[in-house]
């Protein structure tokens, strides 16, 4: 993969765009994040009622990789029962891993999909899944693919 | 500003020995304190004695296992008078971070310590080992805290004032993360007046600066082969012969043992094979007498003239970008750490790597408490070699200025 299909238009226009940044002051859970192998960080806001995401914001430093996947993750995320969320975070994880994963349930984030043959980058994008997991992603649902 | 030309070293035919630059002609590697190229004649020794010398050493007795025990053990001379130690003051371990754990648990374990002590720019190879085997043994762990990227022979006598002796001081002579080269012969003197030893991780010095281990008269000093040429998976613990003979093996095996019985086993009493258990990497101990004949081929004080001269051309320009931070200290060799303002380091590393052929590294550097003493969190390293090039400091430049018109 060249750096231009890495660092794709959509990818930068997430990363430029700032959606979605910034903490929600009326935030139900708060949740924070780092990647070890590099000493990023990524803060989560949730704001979640009625077994529904209704809202999710972040805050952190980050590649642009990183920054846009929160950003795509955000807008999917929104919405969705906590069901739905917990299914979309782990079949994320499967296509950013390179195993089976739905392409017909993953929307947006298939733009990630590429970064499945760079493991160091792989890890950017998957920082604000695995932090949004720790919220709404329960251990069984992990083990049985949810 | 004018580019300074080193005349150093001859630079074209320092780069025909190298075989990566005739496979990646336009590569310029600056990722050299993560590990170095290598040579041909290293990768020659290398594959001559898997053709010609390859048996175990030190177990039988037919021509071709002496011709490879010989082989280690004039190696050993080699690499030993390479830093100015005697043979019998050198063990081959894996590299530093081997020879750090085994010095930490064997002083641990000793209870002749009360305290160790590491100053917070240390990479995690120098500090964890000092960390953990502290806290298992109950030896109180002093982290000693540093302003930016510099410690001051001052700021040490003061922290040692508090210091509980005996205790064990490790320190690196060239930081990974910034390239700051620290005082550590002035601290070796420091620390024996106050009762302590001294570890000197030579990880990033030994590769760049003469380091003569009896006129230094640190007590251990650590190393590996590959930031200087040689295979991975070779590195050395140096120790006065007294201090090594005291030290409790790591690695129980073959080669260590003296008689084994049921009940209880002794071991040997003193020698460098204490400390060598189980069949060790003899092809990596001839790299590294390989690699060490080829720095002195070329000269280390030329090595090091050349490398300075990048380090001050690539600093001076890194300066003029004006949203690029330079954190390494004006004492640094060899090691360039900055950031860009408006452009994250995996971004910029990416870049550079992707489109421009410019290896360099970015993230943490493996040195969490020296970034957050800077205040980042991560930032690219620039580092260079003998076989680098003023053009290749050019190339970096002009592919951040790239990297800033295609980011921002």
């Amino acid at each position: 993969m060249n750096f231009e299909q890495l660092y794709s238009d959509f990818i930068m226009f997430h990363f430029k765009n700032n959606t979605h940044r910034g903490r929600l002051e009326d935030s139900t859970h708060t949740v924070e994040g780092s990647n070890t192998s590099c000493g990023d960080s990524i803060t989560l806001y949730l704001t979640i009622g009625k077994g529904v995401v209704n809202a999710i914001g972040f805050e952190g430093e980050g590649c642009a990789i990183s920054q846009a996947s929160a950003a795509v993750m955000a807008e999917i995320l929104e919405g969705k029962s906590l069901e739905e969320a917990a299914a979309t975070i782990v079949n994320f994880e499967k296509m950013i891993h390179g195993e089976e994963y739905d392409g017909s349930k993953i929307g947006d984030a298939a733009f990630f999909e590429g970064l499945k043959e760079h493991p160091m980058r792989a890890k950017c994008a998957i920082l604000p899944w695995k932090t949004a997991a720790k919220v709404l992603v329960s251990k069984q649902q992990k083990k049985t693919g949810a | 500003m004018s580019l300074k030309e080193t005349s150093a070293i001859s630079i074209k035919e320092v780069r025909n020995d190298f075989p990566v630059f005739r496979h990646y002609p336009s590569l310029v590697y600056l990722d050299n304190a993560a590990t170095s190229q290598k040579p041909q004649s290293v990768i020659d020794a290398v594959s001559g004695f898997y053709e010609r010398e390859n048996a175990n050493v030190h177990r039988a007795v037919y021509p071709l296992a002496e011709k490879s025990t010989d082989l280690y053990e004039s190696s050993r001379s080699e690499v030993a008078r390479f830093i100015g130690a005697e043979r019998n003051e050198l063990v081959f371990t894996k590299g530093s971070t081997e020879s750090l754990n085994i010095v930490a648990n064997a002083l641990a374990t000793s209870g002749r310590y009360k305290t160790f002590v590491v100053p917070t720019f240390e990479h995690h190879s120098n500090f964890l080992p000092w960390q953990y085997h502290s806290l298992k043994n109950g030896i109180k762990f002093v982290a000693l805290p540093i302003m930016g990227a510099e410690l001051t022979v001052t700021e040490v006598t003061e922290s040692l004032k508090e210091v509980e002796a005996p205790f064990v001081f490790s320190i690196g002579g060239l930081i990974n993360s910034t390239g700051y080269r620290t005082p550590f012969e002035d601290i070796t003197e420091l620390v024996h007046s106050f009762g302590g030893l001294t570890v000197i991780d030579g990880a990033q010095l030994v590769p760049h600066e003469s380091f003569d281990f009896k006129k230094v008269n640190s007590d251990f000093l650590v190393f590996s082969g590959h930031k200087m040429l040689a295979e991975t998976g070779i590195g050395c613990l140096v120790g006065r012969a007294e201090l090594l003979d005291d030290l409790t093996p790591f690695v129980f095996g073959g080669g260590m043992v003296d008689r084994v019985s049921v009940e209880a086993s002794s071991y040997a009493k003193e020698g460098t094979s204490r400390l060598e258990g189980g069949t060790q990497n003899i092809s990596g101990v001839v790299s590294l007498a390989s690699a060490c004949r080829y720095l002195n081929k070329i000269g280390i004080s030329a090595i090091h003239e050349h490398v300075s001269n990048l380090t001050e051309t690539a600093r001076e320009m890194l300066k003029e970008i004006a949203d690029v931070t330079v954190y390494s200290p004006p004492d640094s060799h060899a090691i360039l750490l900055f950031s860009h303002k408006r452009i994250h380091s995996h971004d910029l590393a990416e870049f550079l790597g992707r489109t421009q052929e410019v290896a360099i590294r970015s993230g943490h550097h493996c040195a969490q408490l020296q970034m957050k003493a800077l205040g980042i969190t991560s930032a690219c390293r620039a580092s260079f070699y003998l076989y680098n090039t003023v053009e290749d400091v050019k190339r970096l430049i002009e592919g951040i200025t790239k990297a800033e018109r295609w980011f921002l």
